[in-house]
């Protein structure tokens, strides 16, 4: 199952507006513990069992020796050039919203494969990574939503957003 | 034949540009981040630069991956900065300086850097705000010249390659015939990760250690791979690359100025310091 196409959130989609969307999806581990308007996402989280970051979690891999660490190389660069291309367009603003206004127009006009449309559907970082997503272009993809780099890093842990700041914080030790 | 100050080397990360905007320096969170910049500011109105060479990776706004250079410097005679995907603010232009920049590029291939040149650039937050940090008014004192160190996309240019650039750039300023006073600037890192399921890597003791090297022991990163870099500093961390290019322009002795370790802002381990060539 996937907590961002899951029937719940199609139903969304019919109702709330694209970007409204986009929020709730990507904040499902930044509101944890709020009660409040992402609950639906949080149990929709819960439910989710952490396959998903296992599939996402580098095996021995040579190429890839540092554990959970992905390093952008020739490969990642050639599987991700079309979602990289993606996010790079959106520095400019109209493009922002460009995407925000059709998504599926958008995308298409950059020929994303599907796993990196699916990516993106889920808002998911992990996956944008393994579909060659580059952090320093998926920010801007982030920035879209107006997601900073904490609600990202909780995100990719299963942490709560203020959980990861403390993990941030112990490191001060 | 000019002269190189000194460098200040820095954490440039993309939230202090929100805070410098919204005026948040003596915010508790923000504080014993900017409380390491008056020191540093003290330096700049002793030493008076006119030439500030800052060396930086860009972070997908001039160059995309369609066009990756290794090493690329700014040959033009204005820089300015543009939206990187969150509406930052834009900022007064920076000059540029196309005459040390050529001298530079000359000098540079000469020795075998085969440099990528720009006539034009637009500068990122690398560059921004370790600018803005120095100069809080924004009306800046110097020209410039931008040194951009591929950090996006291996193979990276090793520890040992940038020190190299660093030492070659030291002596392309000093064969220059003019009288300016030039500091160089490194900026990035330090330790910090933001992809994968390792994001929120931080490395204090690496940092500490790294930190301490740059005073008194310059090469001790470059017995690291870049991957090995990756592993002890986190996928970004790497920027450290750039404090190695700067840290190469300086002689091997050198004096502490200041210094500044703050964990963290946003997710990274912010180091500063101000080195200064030992008499």
């Amino acid at each position: 199952m996937s907590w961002s196409g899951s029937s719940p959130a199609k139903a969304w989609s019919r109702t709330i507006s694209g970007l409204q969307l986009c929020r709730r999806l990507f904040q499902i581990n930044s509101a944890a513990g709020d009660s409040g308007q992402y609950g639906l996402n949080q149990q929709a989280m819960r439910a989710n069992p952490p396959a998903r970051r296992e599939n996402a979690m580098p095996t021995a891999n040579p190429r890839q020796p540092v554990p959970g660490t992905t390093i952008f190389d020739g490969e990642q660069a050639r599987k991700g050039y079309a979602l990289n291309k993606m996010c790079y367009s959106f520095n400019d603003a109209s493009n922002r919203k460009a995407f925000v206004e059709n998504e599926d127009a958008y995308c298409a006009k950059y020929g994303l494969n599907a796993q990196q449309r699916e990516a993106v559907r889920h808002r998911n970082v992990l996956e944008l990574i393994e579909a060659g997503g580059n952090a320093y272009y998926l920010a801007k993809f982030a920035g879209i939503f107006g997601l900073d780099m904490q609600d990202i890093g909780a995100q990719q842990t299963g942490l709560t957003k203020d959980q990861f700041k403390a993990k941030l914080l112990a490191a001060r030790e | 034949m000019a002269s190189i100050v000194g460098t200040i080397t820095t954490s440039h990360v993309p939230a202090i540009g929100g805070a410098i905007a919204k005026g948040m320096q003596d915010d508790p969170y923000w504080k014993p981040f900017f409380d390491g910049f008056p020191p540093v500011r003290e330096w700049l109105a002793r030493v008076k630069p006119d030439i500030v060479v800052l060396v930086y990776n860009d972070h997908g706004l001039n160059f995309f991956l369609d066009k990756m250079p290794t090493f690329a410097i700014g040959a033009a005679s204005e820089y300015r900065n543009a939206d990187e995907g969150w509406g930052i603010p834009t900022v007064a232009p920076f000059r540029g300086d196309p005459e040390l920049s050529w001298h530079l590029i000359e000098s540079l291939v000469g020795e075998e850097f085969d440099l990528t040149t720009c006539q034009e650039m637009v500068v990122d937050h690398a560059f921004t705000l370790p600018m803005a940090l120095c100069w809080p008014d924004q009306k800046w004192p110097v020209r410039t010249v931008p040194v951009v160190v591929n950090t996006v996309q291996a193979p990276l240019p090793s520890a040992a390659r940038c020190y190299k650039l660093g030492q070659a750039i030291a002596r392309s300023i000093h064969a220059w015939p003019g009288d300016e006073r030039v500091v160089v600037m490194g900026t990035g890192g330090l330790s910090h990760q933001l992809d994968g399921t390792r994001a929120g890597f931080i490395n204090k003791d690496f940092d500490l250690k790294f930190m301490d090297s740059m005073i008194d022991n310059p090469g001790w990163a470059t017995q690291y791979s870049i991957v090995e870099l990756v592993e002890k500093s986190g996928t970004q961390g790497v920027e450290l690359l750039n404090w190695m290019v700067a840290r190469g322009t300086m002689p091997e002795k050198v004096r502490k100025q200041h210094a500044n370790y703050h964990i963290p802002i946003s997710n990274t381990a912010t180091g500063l310091m101000v080195l200064e060539p030992a008499a």
